[in-house]
């Protein structure tokens, strides 16, 4: 199965928010890095078909989606970065309700809830109404019913938005676990979310792909931009307006800092090896700057 | 027994685990199409309480009226031009429930199209709006004596207009929340109240007219359903893609 997007834009007026996007997905995990207001959500709702695209297309294995309708859905899960619920809905009414949208039949959409909001440590929650869930566990259900319809694709929007590090790491592991046989595409602006799970990481800017590559090598592309160097505490103020600077550590006489430049900073800079944070920066540095 | 004779008890938890590996082998892989009417009756099961509040209180309101006021065909007119945009009141909002609940993206991404419940919360919501206004009419008919095909389109003229004048605004002012999907409705039903009330219309109008009136009013209000129901169909989903 390969899902493809060409050349994919979104405008809004004059303010493009994807902007001639292109990728090609197979089996295993992708992940959309991007600051806020890149257009990670445009580009997600457009592969779900909830928004129509000012020009390009996606294709599931050469249909485009739109010609596709149903069939598509049915392989589709999604996991939006908002979603409401109706007041009286309690977890297991809203797993039932759209595992009926989803077109499961009573039988095994009752199994199918039962195990997902089990994976998800809420299966001793259903009977409660959702108004009275924390955002963690409204999150989770979110995971929850993405899963339902058993996905072949499967998209999610900021899926760890809202969970403690606890849950993110079962979040995790679940993703990990559903990896084989299905693609999974997830945004983020969470770096760590994506060093532990995804098989190619993504940069999105200004709504364009601004960088691919596995996440093995994805850092490669700023290799010699990222610097350890220790300075004099008094200096550290100027340094941080000059250059982007990814961590500092207080040590007793100086401050040990990384930055990320293309030029060597210092004298006594010496190169390290880049992380997906470090990447992170080096691509958003003007969001970080405002 | 097996082909050497022994006797083979059968293990009733194998063949269990058997049957339900078999079960759901079959709903994961032929595919399934929600029949209309199982989505119907899901779609009921979860319609808003409000409405079936609503359709309460015009019926014990009216039940009032009739039991306190003098008898007469004016006077059944006024009670079910008044009764109406009541009943009405939360119909539109219910239609686009999953907007304004921001369950629009998970609905619109399930296999059964957005177009298709939005098909069944049309045909739920008008079919409560419309029984209820027909045994409204009937109760008042039955109770003064006067002719039901006289009085129910003073019923059906408010609630076309109502649906109407709702259907327009929430696409023109693409209403996405609660508060301003209520407050819609109220003003629009306030509208719809306001102008007869003022003009005495309800008498001046004959009913010949009120008829051409109907019929024009229902014209349009097939026509904007249509539209919707096109726009849901053809947009992929979101009826309108504000964000």
């Amino acid at each position: 199965m390969e899902l493809e997007i060409n050349r994919l834009t979104k405008s809004y007026g004059h303010k493009t928010a994807v902007d001639s996007f292109s990728a090609a997905f197979t089996d295993g995990i992708y992940a959309l890095l991007g600051a806020n207001g890149s257009g990670k959500t445009t580009l997600m709702r457009m592969v779900c078909g909830l928004l129509k695209p000012t020009a390009g297309e996606v294709l599931l294995d050469g249909t485009p989606i739109s010609e596709a309708g149903e069939s598509y859905r049915e392989l589709l899960g999604y996991l939006p970065q908002n979603f409401g619920y109706y007041p009286n809905f309690t977890g297991w009414d809203f797993m039932m309700y759209l595992a009926a949208l989803k077109g499961l039949p009573k039988f095994s959409a009752e199994e199918r809830c039962a195990e997902l909001l089990d994976l998800v440590g809420l299966h001793g929650e259903r009977q409660r109404k959702l108004k009275t869930y924390s955002g963690g566990m409204l999150q989770r259900i979110g995971v929850a019913q993405s899963l339902i319809n058993n996905p072949k694709i499967l998209i999610l929007d900021e899926p760890t938005a809202g969970l403690d590090p606890k849950e993110r790491a079962k979040f995790r592991n679940i993703i990990s676990g559903l990896s084989s046989g299905r693609i999974v595409i997830l945004s983020t602006h969470i770096v760590s979310d994506v060093e532990y799970i995804a098989d190619t990481v993504m940069i999105m800017k200004n709504g364009q792909l601004a960088l691919q590559n596995s996440s093995a090598h994805i850092c490669d592309a700023i290799d010699g931009c990222v610097w350890r160097c220790a300075v004099p505490d008094e200096r550290v103020a100027e340094v941080s307006t000059r250059y982007v600077v990814s961590n500092l550590r207080h040590t007793e006489s100086e401050v040990e800092m990384r930055i990320i430049s293309a030029a060597k900073p210092f004298g006594n800079a010496v190169a390290v090896t880049p992380n997906l944070e470090d990447l992170y920066l080096y691509f958003f540095r003007e969001a970080q700057a405002k | 027994m097996n082909k050497f004779g022994e006797s083979i008890v059968p293990d009733e938890n194998r063949i269990e685990q058997i049957i339900t590996e078999g079960q759901r082998y079959m709903d994961s892989h032929v595919p399934q199409r929600t029949p209309r009417l199982v989505l119907l009756v899901q779609q009921l099961r979860y319609i808003s309480p409000l409405l079936w509040v609503t359709q309460l209180l015009a019926l014990v309101l009216l039940v009032i009226n009739v039991s306190t006021r003098a008898v007469g065909v004016a006077a059944a007119r006024e009670i079910l031009f008044a009764a109406a945009p009541l009943i009405s009141l939360f119909a539109v909002p219910e239609l686009f429930k999953d907007i304004c609940r921001d369950m629009s993206e998970l609905e619109n991404v399930c296999k059964n199209s957005g177009s298709r419940i939005l098909t069944m919360r049309l045909i739920i919501v008008g079919g409560i709006n419309i029984s209820v206004l027909t045994l409204l009419t009937a109760v008042v008919s039955g109770s003064w004596g006067v002719s039901f095909a006289a009085l129910i389109l003073y019923a059906l003229v408010p609630f076309n207009c109502l649906c109407i004048l709702n259907l327009l605004a929430f696409r023109l002012f693409r209403i996405r929340s609660r508060s301003g999907a209520a407050a819609l409705s109220v003003l629009s039903a306030a509208a719809v109240l306001y102008l007869p009330a003022q003009t005495g219309v309800l008498a001046k109008i004959s009913e010949r007219l009120w008829g051409g009136i109907f019929i024009a009013t229902l014209l349009i209000l097939i026509w904007q359903v249509l539209r919707i129901l096109r726009a849901a169909k053809s947009q992929g989903v979101l009826l309108w893609n504000s964000k």
